[in-house]
Parts: structure tokens; sequence; C-alpha cells
């Protein structure tokens, strides 16, 4: 399932792609793919995403 | 041993000490940086690996079903070997390639590029010498120089591979 809440808080950050990767240290597929729902991150990827995007787990992950 | 055979176990050794020597080398120079790998490219290895073995295993068994009489009727055991190792490869590349798993985090695709061309068409240009000069061939069947057309067809595959794979990641980056 797409994660699109996690696209638009990066977009509402005015991040790319491969910016959010840089700053988190994984790949521009890998959050790629965790915004195609490819890709379920770990818990620690995930809490990295929430503090650059600061934004709570709930609010990105949780379903 | 003739020297054939022991020109062989020089150059294996030598290739294998290059290659441990430049391992070391790299480690030295990445002890600070970060890692080489995330967790997604490090799952998406772990399969490649898991194909490229297992399709050496199975290739290995029918192998050895097949030839257990003798040596095939068009090749060597050697090169039979060798084209086993070339298809696992093959495998593990394609889909860590695929995967978006091949290259690290930190590394340009030029110097993937530059690798896979220059070991794939060197090989290749080797090969298509031994077949011109009529050396391929070791008493009508091909022999352990067919190994540089394997090598060179694989590489210049992962080439193919890799180059379709980026230009499909640069339409899909935003």
């Amino acid at each position: 399932m797409k994660n699109l809440r996690l696209k638009s808080a990066r977009a509402a950050k005015d991040l790319s792609q491969q910016a959010l990767a840089d700053m988190v240290g994984v790949s521009r597929q890998t959050i790629n793919a965790i915004e195609k729902g490819d890709y379920n991150p770990t818990i620690r990827l995930c809490i990295d995403i929430c503090k650059v995007l600061d934004k709570t787990l709930d609010e990105i992950f949780w379903e | 041993m003739d020297e054939r055979q022991i020109g062989f176990l020089v150059g294996m050794v030598t290739g294998i000490l290059a290659l441990i020597v430049l391992a070391l080398v790299q480690k030295a120079r990445k002890k600070n940086t970060w890692c080489e790998y995330d967790e997604r490219q490090l799952q998406a290895r772990g399969k490649a690996f898991q194909y490229g073995f297992c399709t050496l295993l199975f290739y290995v068994m029918f192998y050895g079903v097949l030839f257990e009489e003798g040596e095939p009727s068009w090749c060597s055991n050697m090169f039979g070997l060798y084209l086993g190792i070339g298809i696992a490869l093959a495998v593990f590349g394609v889909y860590a390639i695929w995967n978006d798993a091949f290259m690290q985090l930190n590394q340009s695709p030029m110097a993937v590029y530059l690798l896979f061309g220059g070991v794939g068409g060197l090989n290749l240009i080797l090969g298509i010498g031994h077949i011109l000069n009529g050396t391929i061939t070791e008493n009508g069947k091909i022999g352990f120089r067919g190994v540089n057309l394997i090598m060179g067809t694989v590489f210049l595959l992962l080439e193919l591979v890799f180059a379709v794979k980026s230009c499909m990641d640069k339409r899909e980056e935003e």
C-alpha cells in the first residue's frame, strides 16, 4: 500500500526524495520504495524519517 | 605439474592476493565513512546472493549428473564449470542491479560503468582474439581460454542492465 502521508510530509518540507534519503542515510530508491509501499522500513529508519520530517510515527506510518 | 598448470596456479594466487590487498585498502580508507549499503539494499543483496548461490548449486548438480562419465562433447570441464560461475554471477548481478542494491550509497555510477565496461570489454577482446587465432579450442573442444568469452558476456550484460536501470531511475526521479 502506498505511503502517501510520507510523500505529502516530505513535500510539505520541500524535500526531494534524494534530499530526504541523504538526511537519513539511505538511497533515494529506498525512500521511493517506502513511498510506493514496496518496502517496509525498520523501526530505526522510521524514527529517523520522522525526526527529519518533524512528525510522529503514528502520523507517518500508522494505518 | 607442467608449466601451464604452474602458470595457472601462480596467476590464480596472484589474483586472489591482489583482491585481498585491494579489499584491505578499501576497508582502511572507508573506516570512518557512513555505512556502505542501507537496510533495503542489504536485504536485496542477501536475496541476490541466495539466487546466485542456488543457481550455481543446481548448475553443478545437473552438470555432475549429466557429465558423470566424462567431459561434454563440445567443451572442457574447466569451461563447463566456469560457465556455471558466469551464469550465477549474472543472476546475482542482474537481481542486485535491478533492485538498486549493487552500488554503494556513496559510489559514483561512472565507477561501475568503467568497471563493467573495462572488465567486460577486455575479456571479450581476448575471447574474440582466441577465436580468431584458433586457440579457443583444445582437442576440438572449447577450452579454458573460452572463459574470457563467458566473463566478457556476463560483464557486458551487467553493463547493459545497469544502463537500462539508470535510465529508468532518471525518468522516475522527481
